[in-house]
């Protein structure tokens, strides 16, 4: 019999002795490798979990996940999200195997899909082999790499949702072929996917290309725009990347038009400071979240600027987020939203807690009630 | 060896002025020492006020010496060295140009506003000197005759006005660099006389420098940060110049000290950051100080190993400058280190090419620093880098470094990578692709401006190629010992060596080398190759010939002709058939005849190997037309009359094309690699679109075309020509045969004339004027021709000028905002300039039916471009260009179906990615 505090102590025990690194884990949307400086951070096999819970103070009364919202009006505490990821490197004779299993046994944004599986979600499941040091070729179901918005780890995200643009237009997670191409400095994920988001729907895909596009000339800045796992000599320096996405969209058979998705941001770190500005354009792209039904195309664009700044390092973050979403043929998704949010983290980002006020501002008025205070704790390891 | 003292003008300590006179004693000692082992030097007393704003110095020269000649003086001579860079020097070319003025061609030059000898005013005239220049001569008559042993006394008071220059002698961005010449220098006076073609006499200074501004102020490579009006004393003693560099203060100190010799490196610009091992690019800044302080730790290492070591409590100064012709570079005192050193893409060769180039100015400057006083002074310029090519030899040797020549022909295939190989037109060439005649197109060191000498590292050359690798140590052993490197060499080769120095201290021999009457034969079991190999030209040197061949089984064997006579006959037998003839098989043969309209190496590898390389990729955009077009040319490497190209087209008038072209080369010669005048035969095969809405219009099908071109075309840069003349002149056949079955033919003339003439440094007027004529069985557009689209007028797509005859015109005033920059996009892209523009086109084309002309003929465009000039990897050019066309006179024609669509845009945007037409 093992008592409460016993497995408490063990709990943080085991948190404390975790490596502090700038690289989420596998389950928080991290890979074999760091980002910035590309060294390996696991060995043969690193395992990973990922849990947070969403409780809501106040919602408005029109509050819909079906809509691309964080939760429903009626719904006050919910869970976010419970992953379990395997990751590592297999060495080889010549090279090694890179591996990442990552699967999400529920989602609650996953789970508003019309789609959605019931048996919750593959989020990875791919083998990498590096041809050099700067190329490697990827095979599998994984995460795709488009926009910042969409890239921000899950474990890192100094607030808790993600933008409404991001969320509509990046395909998350694709079963395709991936070209990563790390000269440190600049680099370029071109891959080649399924189209469909299910496996169900995998008869009716479409092909996807995407690319993405990062060049960090002066230091390296990262996928996240929190600052809390920054190197503390990067951080006495301003650094800046430019980013650039495209996607195409093809479908060999029928009459669907060739949809694309262009964007750029720029994201900027300097001491405690971090801000983005991104801008995406669509055209004939599906729509990647919870609002449209599947299958359904339209244009689409927006933009939306994200800064988080670091009051007590590294334990309080301050974030705020403007973005303008525009759907022409949805009044309901033609607005600007505001969200602010304050994140406190304890042992890194391992465990995080964050509150976050968010509304928006239809084109048609005020009339829409979609507002909402959220509470979200995350505890990763 | 120099020595320098400085001091300020500004109160200082007791312990100062006691340490400073105990300097003094010091140095009183030395000078009585020296002055009783050796000939006195001349001295300079130098007062110089240095403006690094408006690029002037005003100072006073004294200047004191002994009448060493066999004979009095009636005269003394002064190098103007200033005046050196008055006149535009012929080797500016196209693409060197900015390598060497930022900005523009702009002179210097020396006035002297007073002259006097032993305080009585004398008189002045300029003379000129065939090597330096005109006017580069300062001629001083002596109020009386110097007597041999005699000393006497000039001062000279005098303004410069300094260029904004690349390199030793000019100013860029408020840093001026110096490398001596900023006095008036008194040429060698040696038992005959003055020595015009010797470097400037080696001599004491004592400089007193002031600078209107806050400033830092580099002496004999020693770095001090002056106030405003402050002066700078320094003193160096028997030193062959004075090295100064003068600038706005910008510059830190990155030190090194490594067994027992520090090294400090005055370096400009930001701070490195650190990038992660295994990054395939630096972050921005790259440390690039850190480099060059290891090259300096490598050198030292090399150094002790060979036993040579620097004595420890040396200093070696280093010192960052704008040089853009060599990485570096060694001056009196210091090393100048261009600040675009290892600013590059991070390719191993590359690397490796920059640090053998500071590697052999550190060596350099160690080879002055031990050999000063002690090589005949008419030696001294080219004397220490024997010594310093040697120990660069072991330097690069110590591990495999690779080869920037094999890395670039990896892309061989890729044009630019085949000009960079051939005739390469990149910055830092000589860095990267060594040549044993090393040339400086410029000659404007203190050791070659007033010669025709090569570099200390031919003469290393061909003694190695003489005597071979362990005697050159020998010689290189006894040099850096004392002995003089004539007498040195002579006595290593046991004989007089007179011819050989008379053989090459002089221009590189013009000389050609040919294989002929090469016969091949079996007796019995063995196989046999004779042949014979001349040697031509106006200078035939003697040097050593290899010829080496290689049989079916992979066996080498060499030969090697003394060099002596004009012809040698060489004989191999093999047990194998001898499948490949090499001569000068390690590149030790440096072949030039003028007006030669070859590449003097063509012929000396048979059989010839043969490349395959992209011709041109072109991909322009305009008026809604995309042009794209790929074709790769075979041919035999170094073979400059004989090419093949195959080609792949798409344009709105082919929707695919398919062409072979035979082009026989002839004319004079280019550029290394290429001919002017240019005839050529081909074939095209084309799928056409349909082009109409009705008809045989609106059918598509093929086209079979074949041509005959006369072309010339000057250009020696294509990337930023200055000037050019062009001439294309073609004549083409084409079968059109629809898919419907119907069949049309057609004969289609065209000329084109092209000229960019150079209205002043940066500026330029590019003219073209072509037109094209189609005749025969004429029913559909694809076959007609077009004023409209990329090539033609940019503001049209093609199908909007069609007609049986068009005419068009070109004028393109372009202009250069700033060729100066330097920004570096992850080492990968290098922005190096901008320009612009402006061009206004006129068209006319005759009826679709007729050769009719009609209000609808006419057509006309303006425009501008912004064009951004860079380099791939910071070493093959490129150029990409975004601009706008406005269509001013827009005629509304319906040409066989095709319509040009009502009122169109008033504003077509206009892409070039490429060379400028």
């Amino acid at each position: 019999m093992v008592s409460a505090r016993y497995q408490g102590f063990m709990l943080v025990a085991m948190l404390l002795g975790s490596p502090v690194r700038a690289e989420p884990l596998c389950a928080g949307d991290g890979s074999p490798y760091d980002w910035e400086t590309g060294r390996p951070v696991v060995g043969v096999v690193a395992v990973s979990t990922l849990l947070n819970a969403r409780v809501f103070p106040y919602r408005g009364a029109e509050l819909a996940l079906r809509r691309g919202d964080p939760g429903d009006a009626g719904t006050t505490l919910s869970p976010g999200t419970a992953r379990v990821a395997v990751c590592g490197r297999l060495q080889l004779r010549r090279g090694e195997l890179r591996y990442h299993l990552a699967y999400a046994p529920y989602d609650v944004s996953e789970a508003a899909h019309a789609d959605a599986a019931a048996y919750g979600r593959i989020l990875a499941a791919e083998v990498g082999y590096p041809l050099w040091s700067w190329l490697a070729l990827y095979g599998g179901i994984r995460k795709v790499a488009f926009s910042f918005g969409h890239d921000d780890p899950e474990q890192a995200l100094a607030l808790p949702l993600r933008p409404y643009l991001s969320n509509s237009l990046a395909p998350d997670r694709r079963l395709g072929l991936t070209i990563d191409n790390n000269w440190g400095p600049a680099r370029v994920l071109v891959g080649l996917y399924e189209g469909a988001r299910t496996f169900a729907a995998y008869p009716q895909s479409t092909v996807l290309m995407t690319t993405r596009g990062a060049l960090e000339p002066i230091g390296p800045v990262g996928r996240s725009i929190s600052t809390v796992a920054d190197d503390s000599y990067w951080r006495r320096r301003a650094r800046i990347a430019f980013n650039l996405s495209i996607l195409l969209d093809w479908a060999p058979r029928g009459e669907v038009p060739l949809g694309f998705a262009l964007g750029g941001d720029i994201p900027f770190k300097y001491g405690p400071f971090g801000l983005v500005v991104e801008y995406l354009y669509a055209h004939s792209a599906p729509f990647e979240d919870p609002s449209m039904p599947p299958g359904l195309r339209a244009d689409r664009q927006g933009l939306w600027a994200q800064a988080a700044l670091m009051m007590l390092r590294p334990y309080l973050e301050l974030e705020g987020r403007y973005e303008w979403f525009d759907v022409p043929t949805d009044e309901r998704q033609r607005f600007h939203a505001m969200t602010v949010g304050l994140t406190g983290y304890v042992l890194h980002d391992r465990v995080k807690a964050q509150a976050a006020y968010g509304r928006k501002f239809h084109y048609a008025g005020l009339a829409l009630r979609d507002d909402y205070l959220l509470f979200l704790l995350q505890l990763v390891d | 060896m120099p020595e320098i003292n400085e001091s300020l003008r500004m109160p200082v300590s007791r312990g100062e002025q006691t340490r400073r006179c105990g300097a003094a004693l010091l140095l009183a000692v030395l000078g009585l020492l020296t002055s009783t082992t050796a000939r006195a030097l001349p001295s300079y007393e130098l007062t110089v006020r240095v403006d690094v704003d408006q690029r002037s110095i005003r100072g006073r020269a004294r200047i004191t010496f002994t009448n060493d000649s066999a004979s009095a003086l009636t005269h003394v001579l002064l190098w103007r060295y200033p005046d050196r860079f008055a006149v535009r020097p012929a080797a500016l070319n196209d693409y060197n140009r900015y390598w060497i003025y930022p900005y523009r061609y702009n002179p210097a030059s020396l006035t002297v506003d007073a002259a006097r000898v032993a305080g009585q005013p004398v008189a002045v005239t300029l003379r000129d000197h065939p090597q330096a220049g005109p006017r580069t001569l300062l001629q001083v008559k002596l109020p009386e005759a110097l007597m041999p042993g005699a000393t006497t006394e000039l001062d000279i008071e005098y303004r410069i006005h300094l260029p904004d220059r690349y390199g030793t002698f000019g100013c860029f961005r408020h840093a001026c660099i110096l490398g001596g010449g900023f006095y008036p220098m008194l040429p060698l006076l040696g038992p005959a006389g003055f020595d015009l073609s010797a470097p400037p006499a080696r001599a004491d200074f004592a400089l007193a420098l002031t600078t209107p501004k806050r400033s830092d102020v580099i002496v004999q490579g020693e770095l001090q940060t002056l106030a405003a009006g402050d002066t700078r004393r320094s003193e160096v003693r028997s030193a062959r110049a004075l090295t100064v560099a003068v600038r706005r203060p910008a510059l830190r100190t990155e030190s090194l000290t490594h067994r027992g010799v520090r090294v400090l490196y005055h370096v400009a610009g930001p701070r490195p950051v650190p990038t992660p091992a295994g990054f395939v690019v630096p972050y921005w800044p790259a440390d690039r100080p850190g480099r060059v302080l290891a090259t300096a730790r490598a050198a030292l290492d090399l150094l002790a190993e060979l036993g040579l070591p620097l004595p420890a409590g040396q200093v070696i100064h280093l010192f960052e400058g704008a040089l853009r012709t060599e990485v570096a570079l060694s001056l009196p005192g210091a090393v100048l280190v261009s600040d675009r050193i290892f600013d590059l893409f991070s390719l191993g060769s590359l690397l490796a090419a920059h640090d053998n180039a500071l590697a052999r100015a550190f060596f350099n400057d160690y080879a002055e620093r031990l050999l000063a006083g002690r090589e005949r002074a008419p030696d001294e310029g080219w004397a220490p880098e024997v010594a310093a090519s040697f120990l660069l030899y072991r330097y690069a040797r110590r591990d495999n470094q690779g080869s920037v020549g094999k890395d670039v022909s990896k892309v061989g295939f890729l044009p630019e990578a085949d000009k960079i190989l051939y005739a390469p037109q990149v910055p830092f060439a000589t860095t990267y692709f060594y040549t044993l005649s090393d040339p400086d197109p410029m000659r404007d060191s203190l050791a070659q401006f007033s010669n025709d000498w090569p570099r200390g590292r031919t003469i290393y050359a061909k003694l190695l190629d003489l005597l071979g690798d362990k005697a050159v140590e020998q010689i290189v052993r006894r040099q850096l010992a004392g002995t003089p490197v004539r007498d040195a060499a002579e006595a290593v080769y046991g004989g007089p060596l007179a011819w050989f120095f008379a053989q090459w201290l002089g221009a590189y021999p013009k000389v050609d080398y040919r294989i002929r009457d090469l016969r091949r034969s079996q007796q019995g079991s063995l196989y046999q190759v004779e042949l014979v190999v001349d040697k031509r030209g106006p200078q035939q040197p003697v040097e050593p010939v290899e010829v080496q061949v290689r049989d079916a089984k992979g066996l080498l064997q060499s030969q090697v002709w003394d060099g002596r006579g004009s012809e040698h006959r060489y004989s191999f037998s093999s047990a194998h058939p001898i499948r490949l003839v090499l001569l000068d098989p390690r590149g030790r043969l440096v072949e030039d005849v003028p007006g030669s309209r070859e590449d003097l190496k063509f012929g000396e590898r048979l059989p010839p190997r043969w490349k395959a390389l992209l011709g041109s990729i072109e991909a322009a955009f305009g008026a809604g037309n995309v042009n794209l077009g790929v074709d790769m040319n075979l041919s035999r490497v170094r073979d400059l009359r004989n090419s093949l190209r195959l080609g792949v087209l798409h344009n709105q008038l082919n929707t695919f094309a398919v062409s072979g072209q035979y082009t026989r080369w002839f004319g004079p010669k280019v550029t290394p690699a290429r001919l002017a005048w240019s005839l050529s035969a081909g074939l095209q095969a084309a799928r056409v679109p349909s082009l109409g809405q009705t008809g045989v219009e609106n059918i598509p099908g093929e086209a079979f075309t074949f041509s005959a071109n006369l072309g010339w075309d000057d250009r020696l840069y294509i990337w930023e020509p200055v000037r050019a003349r062009t001439l294309n002149l073609g004549l083409s056949y084409t079968l059109t045969i629809l898919d419907n079955a119907a069949v049309f033919s057609r004969g289609n003339a065209t000329a084109a004339w092209q000229s960019i003439v150079p209205l002043a440094d940066g500026h330029g007027l590019a003219l073209l004027l072509g037109g094209g004529v189609t005749f025969g069985n004429i029913a559909t557009a694809q076959q007609l021709v077009s004023a409209g689209g990329p090539a033609a007028l940019r503001g049209f797509a093609q199908s909007d000028l069609l007609g049986r005859l068009s005419l068009i015109g070109r004028a393109e005033y372009r202009h250069v905002f700033t060729r100066a920059l330097n920004v570096n996009v992850v080492s990968s892209y290098y922005l190096r300039g901008i320009s612009g523009a402006l061009f206004a086109e006129a068209g006319f084309t005759s009826a679709c039916q007729s050769y009719a002309v009609d209000q609808n003929s006419p057509a006309a465009d303006v425009g501008y471009t912004l064009n951004f000039i860079g380099e791939w990897f910071g070493l093959s050019p490129n150029q990409f260009g975004v601009g706008v066309a406005v269509p001013l006179r827009r005629p509304q024609r319906d040409c066989l179906g095709v319509a040009a669509a009502p009122g169109g845009s008033p504003v077509v945007l206009v892409l070039n990615f490429g060379p400028p037409w």
